[in-house]
């Protein structure tokens, strides 16, 4: 808690807020897919409800001056929180307004103004929880209540008349199908590295030696950039599928799911190795004295001891693994390989914003999932690990 | 029996343990001390096989320890260090466990036993459940000292066990430890670099400096016979006091008291003071002697410094 009268990030958070209510652009209009859209403010696209929003402004902004006030605090996430999904809730109501039977082809699509507001909501709740002090059940239900908001706003087909959504219904089947893909693409590429870079880790420990070589490799692969990787795949990946049909069989080819998954895996390797290799380490020398001392043997003080020490140190390898890999299956959607990226390079192809943004969302929101729960993950060990049974 | 025979150890350059040679003797405490760099640790260390000494052998009970596994060797063998290293995400049972779930022991015998430990150390039965983080300094070494007990081994060998705990609980610590292995009656081998403890515990003293042992005997007869000028340089001008502390009244004094005698004017010492405080009483009393009196306060004799002298020369009451 600050002593300030203001805190900065809520007080920031206030003015984004504000000023996005202000822009031109809240959402962008178009009479239909293809030609050219004009801004339309919040004012001008939401009525009444702009209203709404002016309110949760001026409560926020009370919030974030009074100093020592109730309001301070939780309170304050809880309206930052009721503001981000206020501002969906209104976005909703505008495309509702816009798309009426006489223009049914017309498109909303959410513009700067609306993002600024979300994001302006969204510092309000962080500058709220800083304020109650730190993190817990309480807050992650702060984090949680915008999200199940819109949830239940798409459930019951209040954004329907958004274009991001007209984009969903136009491809609802791929839409699935290609978050499944990516989804399988990416975890099962993760769970591969995972486990060979635990090995590679396990060799290392156990013959220095090979650190510099097998460390060669490992970074020599993160330093490849993505798609240059894919495309150094391309040509031995030929050559073996031609020479080899049971890897035909297999679906393995210059492109598609194959090179997707060994570019995503060799990124899993540089984290997953060494996380686990310094987690390996960090158990303390007088631990493992005694272990050996008391008659462990090498493998029984490997699966007993550093192991278990080192799990909260390896998870969080592989939470980065996982949050960077979530991103980079975007790139799969480059060479047939599937995932949200065939999405959005269609939206790219096609000058479709809207399109870009149904494929991104998605995935933003998997790799945000993904890293909490993995943080979540690793917190929990380190404290069963640590701490008493009480 | 343990029987060191011209161990030495080489570090490249350094020699760590020079040509040693040591008898230690069954249910005996041993102590190595010497100045930091000394070898003791290293000495220890090659018992269990920690460290593989470059020539000579380790033998016990006469056969060589290179002829078992190393890890039955250790498990047979009670291991106790400085930091404790107990595993912090063990719990205090299942590090006192450690040794008997490698020896395959069923659950109900280990946890039996683990209970008997913790009343042994002196440990209430709920910390069982604790974890090390939970402990105290001195409770943790407790709960080290359990572990190298755990599966009953007829040798305990302990590097500066009580070395990481503050003055006071080092003091009960080795008090409890002394009367937990009179009745255990291990074969214990003991490193340390402190005098006082040394002189607390040992039945003999290896002295150690520069990878050579100097002097291995009792405690008292490092005063009648040093071997070198070293030794009474490294023991300190107090070491004959210290080595009172081993020692009470009633290990000393003379029998000179007629039945039915009376406590003089004078102060009387109880037979169980030990004769550290007893010579401290005698020298504040500005007399020559003290009357010694039983637990009944009946007068069984006289203590004055002759009985002092008598112990130190391994004389009338010493245990020699």
């Amino acid at each position: 808690m600050t002593d300030s009268p203001l805190d900065k990030v809520t007080m920031l958070g206030v003015l984004l807020f504000g000023f996005a209510l202000a822009v031109p652009a809240f959402v962008t209009y178009r009479p239909s897919r293809i030609v050219r859209g004009e801004p339309l403010s919040a004012l001008e696209s939401a009525g009444p409800a702009f209203w709404a929003l002016v309110a949760l402004l001026l409560v926020m902004a009370l919030a974030a001056t009074s100093r020592g006030s109730v309001l301070r605090g939780m309170p304050t996430a809880l309206v930052g929180a009721v503001a981000a999904a206020t501002v969906v809730w209104v976005v909703g109501l505008a495309a509702q307004g816009l798309v009426t039977s006489e223009a049914p082809y017309a498109r909303v699509s959410l513009s700067a103004g609306f993002w600024l507001a979300l994001f302006g909501a969204y510092l309000v709740v962080v500058g709220g929880l800083r304020g109650y002090g730190g993190a817990g059940s309480a807050a992650l239900s702060v984090g949680i209540m915008p999200l199940a908001s819109v949830a239940v706003m798409l459930v019951a087909g209040h954004l329907d008349d958004l274009s991001i959504m007209r984009e969903f219904f136009n491809r609802r089947g791929s839409f699935l199908s290609e978050l499944s893909t990516h989804v399988t693409l990416s975890f099962s590429a993760v769970g591969a590295g995972t486990v060979i870079g635990l090995i590679l880790a396990f060799v290392i420990f156990r013959y220095v030696a090979t650190e510099r070589y097998l460390f060669f490799f490992v970074n020599l692969f993160q330093t490849i950039p993505t798609l240059s990787f894919l495309g150094l795949l391309m040509a031995p990946l030929a050559f073996l599928a031609a020479r080899y049909a049971f890897l035909r069989g297999f679906g393995i080819s210059a492109i598609g799911w194959a090179p997707a998954f060994i570019v995503l895996f060799a990124y899993t390797l540089l984290p997953v190795t060494s996380n686990a290799l310094a987690g390996f380490r960090i158990v303390e020398p007088r631990v493992l004295e005694a272990a050996r001392g008391m008659g462990m043997t090498g493998n029984q003080v490997f699966w007993r001891i550093q192991l278990p020490l080192a799990l909260p140190v390896i998870v969080s390898g592989v939470r980065t693994a996982l949050t960077q890999a979530i991103g980079n299956t975007i790139l799969a959607g480059l060479i047939g390989g599937g995932g949200m990226g065939t999405i959005i390079f269609l939206g790219l192809a096609q000058a479709a914003p809207d399109l870009i943004l149904l494929g991104t969302i998605p995935v933003v929101i998997l790799a945000l999932v993904a890293d909490y729960a993995m943080k979540g993950l690793s917190e929990m060990l380190s404290r069963s690990l640590l701490r008493g049974s009480q | 029996m343990i029987e060191v025979r011209g161990v030495t150890k080489e570090y490249g350059e350094v020699v760590a343990v020079r040509d040693v040679s040591l008898e230690i003797g069954r249910g005996e405490l041993t102590v190595l001390i010497g100045p930091s760099g000394c070898g003791k640790s290293t000495l220890i260390r090659t018992i269990n096989r920690m460290i593989e000494p470059t020539e000579g052998t380790v033998e016990i009970d006469g056969v060589d320890v290179r002829e078992s596994r190393v890890e039955e060797l250790r498990r047979g063998i009670g291991y106790v260090i400085q930091t404790v290293g107990l595993f912090p995400h063990f719990s205090v049972r299942e590090n006192i466990a450690t040794v008997p779930r490698l020896l395959g022991w069923e659950r109900e015998r280990t946890e039996r036993r683990v209970m008997e430990l913790l009343d042994m150390m002196g440990l209430h039965r709920s910390f069982a459940d604790k974890r090390p983080r939970e402990l105290s300094g001195g409770e943790a070494q407790r709960v080290g000292v359990a572990r190298a007990l755990a599966a009953d081994p007829p040798i305990l060998l302990m590097d500066e066990p009580f070395g990481a705990v503050d003055p006071q609980n080092r003091a009960r610590l080795q008090e409890e430890f002394y009367s937990i292995q009179k009745r255990l009656k291990k074969t214990v081998v003991f490193v340390t670099h402190d005098v006082e403890e040394a002189v607390r515990l040992a039945d003999r003293i290896a002295l150690m400096r520069a990878g050579r042992v100097v002097q291995y005997t009792t405690p008292e007869r490092f005063i009648l016979e040093p071997a070198e000028a070293f030794v009474s340089e490294f023991l300190g001008i107090e070491y004959p006091l210290r080595l009172l502390g081993r020692h009470s009244v009633a290990d000393c004094y003379r029998k000179d008291a007629a039945p039915g005698d009376t406590p003089g004017p004078g102060q009387a010492v109880p037979m169980d003071t030990p004769t550290r405080e007893a010579l401290s009483l005698l020298v504040a009393s500005g007399q020559k002697r003290l009357d010694v009196v039983d637990s009944d306060g009946r007068v069984v004799g006289t203590f004055d410094f002759e009985s002092v002298l008598g112990l130190l020369g391994g004389g009338p009451g010493g245990e020699g």
